[in-house]
């Protein structure tokens, strides 16, 4: 009875043997046509990836082309004219901490630039 | 029955035993034969493409970029029909069949039918679906400002290998070595991609010219051949403290976009390619060698009533008569008898050791290929009439570039500064890798720079000869030359042939830039005062707005008041 009830065992552990080894070359398969569906599908983005960074740099190219001083002047009803010095207040910041302050006239107060333009407007 | 199934399970059996004969076959015993032959058809080597990099102006735009194109090729040897893919080719592409034919010759395995085509052109290709025709990508060099600054950016040729200017000096620093990776490819060529895109970039160069400056230039030029009716014309605007380039421009140009359709010598930088006698501009050279020396001081006299002058059994004439002038008057009306007396008292040698000094007859050394090193002869062997011409710019040929960067000399306190056009060169990820060391020489004594600068002013002051030249707001300091050409046919000077130039620095007393303008040929006016004067007046003018200097004076007129004494920076970094 005990010797019936082994070889039962042994002879479900071969089945069971069989089918894992089966089941093993199917996962290795499934896995290995997955790989290979995924660097298909990686490609496929690439290529996605590739034609929009073409794109990109033609967009880019065509920016800079736009950008250009000579378009400007094209584009602009009066030209290319650059600020008439005659009518620029330069203004520096004596250091990083202090705010800019300027004034019309040496020996005036220190305005800040706002009510010194609307000095100037006055 | 029983012996049928015996028979089917016999078959069986065999069939069984021949596939798993040959499993073991293929599998065990010629697995490294077919594992070898899988190798050489699914694992392809493929290069990895190369971007060369990018040049762009002083602030960062773009004057040269990289754009994505694809080529088409074909294998002539899978092409059954020669004559019918021609036709079909040309029918779609307005291309002649028999220059397409040409191609398809069959004893050829690889052949390009268009480089860098068109996107249409790509599309009526593919669309065509012809067996042997294929497709590569390729980078393909762009200059998205046109003809702006071509001479300096230059060109490359289909490849990509720089052939002129920047594109050409820098050519090592632009690109990179080609690799190639191995990558899988089925059995219809689809890639098998590992996830990593590859690309090889070169590094980007950052010039030192501004686009703004550089079409301020451009623009003038371009006016002045138009009004002037001139052949060519050059011009050059620098920093006189660094030698750096802010604008260099040549006309007339070319497009470096389609450079084969411009003839070659459009595609030359006269800059620094061409030489010219410089006429009244190499008045500097005797000038501040005379003061160096000691030899004449500011209110030191000369005759130079005759009007000319005999030298070496020569005679050498004012271009208008002038009585009795100090040496300050001699450069402000720009007399030839007043120089060359200067230069006699000199004497050959020390004219000769001066002329070197200024770095005459050398290479400025710029960063730009092709540049010309002038031509200066050697004292022993001028004629007896030499140091009279050459005290007025004649038997010499120098280039538009060493004229300025000798005025950059007296602009920047007596130093010789080495001219560049790149400001550095960055790696892809913007390390910098490279930049030009700051090269200068002392060759002028303070005290000669300061009182040389001063008669350079009066150049365009009333009673000199370039007040067209004076700028509105800041006082500029230069000098006018006016030289004749030599006819090419008689080999003698030209009687109508004359190149104008006028070269300066501005604000006089702390400059920054120093400009020379060259007008070749010019109809009608011929004098520098009045031909290039006028053109180095309105770039000045323009150049300075856009780099915020502030006038002279400014102050008094309350136009600028800062919060410190120092005065604001210019534009230009």
């Amino acid at each position: 009875m005990r010797h019936k009830r082994e070889s039962a065992l042994v002879w479900l552990f071969k089945r069971m043997l069989v089918l894992l080894v089966i089941l093993s070359v199917f996962a290795v398969v499934w896995l290995r046509s997955g790989v290979v569906s995924l660097e298909y599908s990686l490609s496929s983005l690439q290529k996605e990836k590739a034609g929009l960074m073409k794109e990109n740099k033609l967009l880019a190219a065509d920016r800079a082309n736009l950008m250009s001083f000579e378009r400007f002047e094209k584009t602009a009803d009066e030209g290319f004219v650059v600020p008439d010095r005659m009518k620029v207040v330069y203004v520096r910041k004596a250091d990083d901490k202090t705010p800019r302050t300027v004034a019309l006239n040496s020996g005036e107060s220190y305005l800040s630039p706002a009510r010194l333009l609307k000095k100037i407007m006055d | 029955m029983r012996g049928r199934a015996l028979i089917l399970g016999i078959a069986v059996t065999c069939a069984y035993i021949a596939v798993v004969t040959r499993l073991v076959d293929v599998m065990l015993i010629s697995h490294n034969w077919y594992a070898a032959r899988a190798l050489d058809q699914q694992v392809k080597k493929q290069e990895i493409p190369v971007k060369r990099g990018i040049i762009m102006d002083r602030r960062g735009r773009e004057l040269a970029v990289n754009i994505d194109t694809e080529s088409v090729y074909c294998n002539p040897s899978e092409i059954t029909s020669p004559t019918t893919v021609a036709s079909a080719l040309s029918r779609g592409l307005n291309k002649n069949p028999d220059v397409i034919l040409a191609k398809l010759t069959p004893n050829r395995k690889f052949t390009w039918l268009e480089r860098k085509a068109d996107v249409e052109y790509v599309d009526k290709v593919r669309a065509l679906k012809v067996k042997g025709v294929g497709f590569q990508s390729e980078s393909k060099r762009l200059y998205p400002r046109g003809k702006l600054a071509s001479q300096i950016l230059g060109y490359v040729d289909i490849d990509n290998n720089g052939l002129e200017g920047v594109e050409r000096t820098y050519d090592k620093k632009l690109t990179s070595l080609s690799e190639a990776v191995r990558v899988v490819k089925d059995a219809r060529g689809n890639v098998l991609s590992d996830g990593q895109q590859r690309e090889i970039k070169g590094n980007n160069v950052r010039l030192t010219i501004d686009e703004g400056l550089q079409y301020i230039m451009e623009k003038n030029l371009d006016s002045a051949m138009t009004s002037r009716q001139a052949a060519a014309a050059v011009g050059i605007m620098m920093d006189p403290h660094t030698g750096e380039i802010f604008a260099m421009a040549v006309r007339p140009t070319y497009d470096p976009n389609n450079p084969a359709d411009f003839r070659p010598s459009l595609r030359r930088n006269r800059a620094i390619t061409d030489v010219f006698e410089p006429g009244s501009t190499f008045k500097i050279i005797v000038g501040t060698a005379a003061l160096e020396e000691k030899v004449v001081k500011p209110e030191t006299r000369f005759d130079c009533s005759a009007g000319y002058i005999e030298i070496g059994g020569g005679k050498i004439n004012d271009a208008h008569r002038h009585g009795v002038l100090t040496f300050q008057e001699v450069i402000q009306k720009s007399s030839n008898v007043g120089t060359i007396q200067i230069a006699l008292k000199l004497g050959r040698n020390r004219v000769y050791e001066y002329l070197k000094r200024f770095g005459f007859g050398d290479r400025t050394g710029i960063d730009l290929a092709g540049e010309v090193s002038g031509l200066v002869r050697k004292p022993n062997h001028w004629s007896g009439m030499s140091i009279g011409a050459i005290a007025i710019g004649q038997e010499v040929a120098v280039t538009p570039l060493q004229i300025v960067r000798a005025y950059s000399a007296i602009a920047n306190g007596g130093y010789l500064v080495r001219p560049h056009i790149v400001s550095e060169v960055m790696s892809p990820d913007g390390q910098v890798v490279y930049k030009p060391e700051l090269m200068k020489k002392k060759i002028l004594s303070e005290g000669t720079v300061r009182v040389f600068r001063d008669m350079l002013k009066t150049v365009t002051e009333e009673g000199g000869t370039a007040i067209d030249a004076a700028v509105d707001g800041n006082q500029v300091a230069g000098k006018t030359g006016t030289a004749q050409q030599i006819d090419p046919g008689t080999r003698r000077y030209s009687k109508d042939k004359y190149v104008s130039s006028f070269v300066g620095f501005v604000p006089a007393d702390n400059p920054k830039l120093a400009m020379i303008i060259v007008v070749y040929e010019p109809k009608g006016e011929i004098y520098g005062g009045i031909v290039a004067g006028p053109v180095f007046r309105k770039t000045a003018s323009e150049a300075l707005s856009y780099m915020s200097v502030p006038r002279d004076d400014a102050r008094e007129k309350g136009l600028q008041v800062v919060s410190s004494l120092q005065q604001p920076d210019a534009g230009v970094k």
